[in-house]
């Protein structure tokens, strides 16, 4: 069956990144930190992923490398979704309104936001759910931009593309909850409260699902 | 067709390097296995393999000394760039006989930092270059215009580059190194072939063919660091092949986690381990499991299975008598370990990293990391002081037992089992017509001779 899937250079430097993910050698490092811009990926947990593999050499510690294995496992299923969501968003376009919009307008930018958003999301999603203190300061940072350029200028995005009156009130929630919600979520990774930090990093993903859903119902009618 | 055995440049030092390189060229061309070495009389000899130099550093004229030298320095400097393959063991005896001879004239031995180098080079002959297989060449030829990122490897001192091409919608990473003389690796890599260990598929490219003029425009325009560029243009000058490899898309033994290194000490690992130590010491390679210039990075592991690289095949004359008691050795002692795997297995799984110089990582997984993880209820309450002292009596008591477990056992019988199988497949496929005709000519005699050894070792047993 020949493949009619046009070339995604993305998309091919994203399942080399799977394979040098499951190598992970200090060749494999070098060679991902060139070719990482590539991928379009925003999260920069490799760099936590690289500190673990210096610990990993130095140590037996069954637990630790139990950690790093599975942090590498869930970060190449990480790649996979967001191939998924890269090259056929129809699939998905549930999880978030701006990859949800992107399907009615065609926008490429409502597409990178989405990918953005659960770029670093996932960061913060790996360190809450390993209490990883070394990646907090990371997650921390990554999430306190995210809110930056969530509010100057992706919210607007996604208020820009749903033309329904009914969409901008749904939106208007969205814009004054999902900053709080991140804001929150980065206060409690300052605090190392993973436990409150699961919570919000939950909540703040359902309140983009719900508001997705609801966009969709809106364009169905 | 034959060379002048000595070329005299008794006065003039600085012609040296020219000349050596001139040599070097020369020998190659005419092919067989020679030596280049140095007579402190100032002369610099080529030698066939019986004659070997042993009238070095036997002079004592004040003039002759410092042109001696001076030869040192300059040799030193031109060979450090050269591709040599001299294993460390072999360099340090060649200093200490160095510094000895260097006494007796009185000559400060500190300026030998590089004279082990210099005394003998082994240099097997150039061969007829078999012509690239058409899809090889297709092949380089599309993974080179679809390059986009070059990355010099962590390891490999002569320079060893990894290149990723996009082609279609997938990326494609391959290896290529810069080499002198490949039909050393290629002998090697076909014996690990014939036993059934893996090893990536590797093609020589002369320097001059239109496959390497590609891979050198590409590697020129994309290697993006200075000095790893400077490197590179330094080696073209001084290699004729490329050495273009399949990547094996797996990590080095040297670069896994303390615990993934431990539990590859399973006995199928081990046994095909086994088996790698039996081809190295039929090669003479060093570079890899020999105990005293242990290198893990030159095996790899990928599906739990190690993959064999730099398989280089070693001969000169002198090496032979070393490799032959080595196999002896090796082939010998039913039950208890022979010394080389005693060595190995304590290098390779409790400390291999005291012995990745430069490497940035740091020693772990000491012996008493080792018994701890082993024995965790008899460590327990002792400290880490108290329990070195236990293991070094136990050790000198050979009682290493009492800190080994049923299970490092195991594999140490696999590794042992694992160069019995290899000796005897080895042996058995060297009695087939026409198996072994990849050997150069100039090793078939001394490959004779090793065959010979299993045999008899086999009838005996």
């Amino acid at each position: 069956m020949s493949s009619s899937v046009t070339s995604n250079p993305q998309k091919i430097w994203l399942d080399r990144l799977k394979k040098d993910l499951g190598i992970f050698s200090p060749d494999a490092i070098k060679m991902i930190k060139a070719y990482l811009s590539k991928t379009g990926l925003k999260t920069k947990l490799i760099s936590i992923l690289v500190q673990m593999h210096g610990e990993t050499m130095d140590s037996y510690n069954e637990d630790l490398k139990r950690k790093y294995n599975t942090i590498r496992s869930e970060f190449i299923k990480y790649i996979d979704e967001r191939i998924v969501e890269m090259i056929s968003p129809k699939e998905c376009s549930w999880i978030d309104p701006w990859l949800m919009l992107s399907q009615v307008s065609g926008d490429q930018e409502l597409l990178e936001s989405s990918l953005h958003i659960h770029d670093i999301l996932f960061t913060a999603q790996v360190v809450i759910g390993h209490q990883l203190l070394k990646g907090k300061d990371l997650a921390v940072e990554e999430l306190h931009e995210l809110k930056d350029i969530l509010v100057e200028s992706y919210l607007k995005l996604l208020k820009r593309a749903a033309h329904h009156e009914s969409a901008q009130k749904i939106l208007d929630e969205l814009q004054d909850t999902l900053p709080k919600k991140l804001v929150e979520l980065e206060t409690s990774l300052r605090e190392e409260d993973f436990e409150k930090a699961k919570i919000l990093l939950q909540q703040a993903e359902d309140e983009m699902r719900v508001s997705s859903k609801a966009l969709s119902v809106l364009s169905e009618r | 067709m034959s060379i002048d055995p000595t070329i005299n440049i008794k006065a003039d030092a600085a012609e040296w390097a020219g000349i050596l390189k001139q040599a070097t060229q020369s020998l190659k061309q005419v092919g067989g296995h020679q030596h280049i070495y140095l007579h402190a009389s100032g002369e610099v000899g080529i030698t066939y393999p019986i004659t070997s130099p042993k009238n070095a550093g036997r002079e004592t004229s004040p003039a002759l000394i410092t042109t001696f030298k001076q030869i040192v320095e300059i040799t030193g400097r031109f060979l450090k760039d050269c591709n040599s393959y001299l294993q460390a063991d072999m360099r340090s005896s060649l200093r200490s006989l160095a510094e000895r001879q260097l006494k007796e004239v009185n000559v400060d031995s500190s300026s030998l930092a590089v004279a082990q180098e210099i005394l003998l080079i082994p240099v097997m002959g150039k061969r007829k270059s078999t012509p690239l297989p058409a899809e090889v060449s297709a092949e380089v030829n599309f993974v080179m215009r679809n390059a986009a990122i070059v990355n010099r490897s962590e390891n490999g001192k002569d320079g060893v580059y990894f290149i990723d091409s996009v082609m279609d919608d997938k990326s494609i990473r391959t290896v290529v190194k810069l080499v002198t003389n490949p039909h050393i690796q290629l002998t090697g890599d076909k014996l690990f072939q014939l036993i059934g260990v893996i090893v990536p598929n590797s093609y020589a490219l002369d320097k001059n063919s239109k496959e390497a003029a590609l891979i050198k425009e590409k590697l020129s325009e994309l290697i993006d660091d200075e000095d790893v560029k400077e490197e590179f243009v330094k080696n073209l000058e001084l290699s004729d092949h490329f050495m273009y490899t399949e990547f094996i898309e797996g990590c080095s033994f040297g670069s896994l986690p303390a615990l993934n290194r431990v539990q590859l000490a399973n006995p199928q690992f081990m046994k095909q381990l086994g088996k790698v130590i039996l081809i190295d010491v039929l090669c003479g390679n060093k570079d890899r499991l020999a105990p005293k210039t242990f290198n893990p990075h030159n095996i790899m592991v990928a599906a739990g299975k190690p993959v064999c690289i730099d398989n280089l095949y070693i001969y000169y004359h002198e090496e032979t008598s070393s490799k032959k008691q080595l196999l002896t050795a090796l082939l010998s002692g039913e039950e208890t370990d022979p010394k080389i795997i005693k060595d190995l297995f304590k290098r390779l799984i409790t400390e291999p990293n005291k012995f990745l110089a430069g490497s940035s990582i740091k020693e772990t997984f000491s012996d008493v990391d080792f018994a701890r993880y082993n024995y965790p209820d008899r460590c327990r309450d002792k400290s880490d002081t108290q329990l070195r002292q236990e293991i070094v009596i136990a050790s000198k008591d050979n009682r290493e037992a009492d800190f080994i477990t049923p299970a490092v056992k195991e594999a140490r019988s696999a590794m042992r089992e694992g160069i019995r199988d290899a000796a005897r497949e080895i042996l058995l496929l060297s009695r087939q017509t026409g198996v072994m005709d990849f050997l150069p000519e100039e090793v078939r005699d001394e490959f004779a001779e090793m065959m010979s050894i299993i045999n008899e070792m086999e009838e005996t047993q």
